[in-house]
Parts: structure tokens; C-alpha cells; sequence
């Protein structure tokens, strides 16, 4: 995975024009199998700490239980 | 001290799964598709010592992205290296032989070029899936060229 913050700066990512892999220097005698190349949408950082609010939530019950 | 009945911690651990996986299945959501290998199956191969390529055109575009697939294999390094669109199989195999491999994927062109807004759809990443691997090093970096200039990012494939 590469997030697109990690692209150097500058570049206008709602106007892409190419897309290039470039694999260099893959080792001697090696294979490798792809089954897709595209893009997806990172977790938001709100909804991670809704889960581990939720998970300490769910600790913290099970503690009073116990 | 209070305590909490086994219903009420069966329905926090139930909020709790439902939130992660809300929240996780999100970033298994494919939202632009630039090649799932499911069209225009070939096999690009070096062997001896000049590189081989191939452009492939008038694919799906719901497959390829902007129709178009461009396949650089040995640019350098060994003489013998293999690249595969295996479309029935949805997957793209790449091997080298006893020296290093180097190869490219290519979407879209000066003459026909993506015009995609990345980001649409919620996108904030590039995805590489692989199920399979034994390569022990390489460098894995892809290229962006835009209407403001060029720039790259290095990735890493992850399992589906």
C-alpha cells in the first residue's frame, strides 16, 4: 500500500494523466503473482478511536463483571 | 461496584464489532479500479539481451484503466525475464532468472492520457494485492504524472 501523502509535493492528483509500476532490481531466480492494482480509501481517523473507545469500553464492562 | 449484566456486555462487544468492521471494511473497498488482469491476457519475455514491451489498447475499461496497458519487461539485468497477463486466472505473474529483473506497467499515454481525478471516491491510497511471492528484495515505486508535474512514491504489496 502507498498513500497518496507519500507522493512528492506538487503533483494535482485530480488530474492524472499516466500511472507508472516500476519494479527495479527484483532478486535473482524470483516470482511474484498480482491480482489487483488500484486505489482504496484509508480508515478514517475518527472512526479508528471510535474503536478503541469502544474497545476500552468493552474492557472496562468486562472488568466490573469480573 | 457496579455491575454490568451479560446481555449489556454481549451488546457492547456486538457495537464494538460492528464499529471495527464498518470502519476496516473500508479500506478493503476498491474505489478506482486501474488493472484487476481480467483482460488482454499476453506474455511479454526477454530473452537475450534487448528488453521486450508491448501496448495493449481497446481493453475494458472497467478493468484497465483508460483502456490501455503498456509492458516493459528487461530494461537491464538478466536475459531471461517473464512477464504474463493470465486474464482467465485475473492475475499478472512476473519471474527473472539469474540476475535481476526489471520491469514497468504503464496506464495510460501522450496520446491518450488517464484524465483521472485520483482522489475521487474517498481514494487516499495506492493498493498492490499479491498471493503469491517469493522475491526476496526489490524496489517497488510507482510514478505519477499530473497536470502540475511527475512524482513517485515507493509501495509495498500486501495480500488481498
Amino acid at each position: 500500500m502507498a498513500p497518496f501523502s507519500l507522493i512528492s509535493e506538487g503533483i494535482d492528483l485530480t488530474n492524472v494523466q499516466r500511472i507508472e509500476v516500476s519494479y527495479i532490481r527484483v532478486a535473482p531466480y524470483s516470482h511474484f503473482t498480482h491480482t489487483f492494482f488500484g486505489t482504496v480509501p484509508e480508515p478514517s481517523g475518527s472512526a479508528l478511536v471510535a474503536i478503541g473507545l469502544s474497545g476500552l469500553g468493552c474492557l472496562l464492562r468486562r472488568r466490573t463483571t469480573l | 461496584m457496579r455491575v454490568c449484566s451479560g446481555r449489556s456486555l454481549r451488546r457492547s462487544y456486538a457495537f464494538f464489532l460492528v464499529l471495527a468492521a464498518v470502519a476496516l471494511g473500508r479500506e478493503q473497498c476498491q474505489a478506482i479500479t486501474i488493472d484487476d488482469f481480467s483482460v488482454g491476457p499476453v506474455t511479454v519475455s526477454r530473452t537475450g539481451s534487448d528488453p521486450a514491451e508491448a501496448l495493449q489498447t481497446g481493453l475494458d475499461e472497467h478493468h484497465v484503466l483508460g483502456g490501455q496497458r503498456g509492458i516493459l519487461v528487461g530494461e537491464a539485468g538478466s536475459e531471461t525475464q517473464t512477464a504474463v497477463v493470465n486474464s482467465a486466472a485475473g492475475v499478472f505473474e512476473f519471474s527473472t532468472d539469474d540476475s535481476f529483473g526489471y520491469l514497468d506497467l504503464l496506464y495510460g499515454t501522450d496520446e491518450k492520457p488517464l484524465n483521472i481525478d485520483l482522489t475521487a471516491d474517498g481514494s487516499t491510497a495506492f493498493v498492490l494485492y499479491e498471493t503469491d511471492s517469493d522475491v526476496r528484495s526489490a524496489i517497488l515505486n510507482i510514478y505519477v504524472d499530473s497536470s502540475t508535474g511527475r512524482g513517485a512514491t515507493r509501495v509495498t504489496a500486501t495480500s488481498p
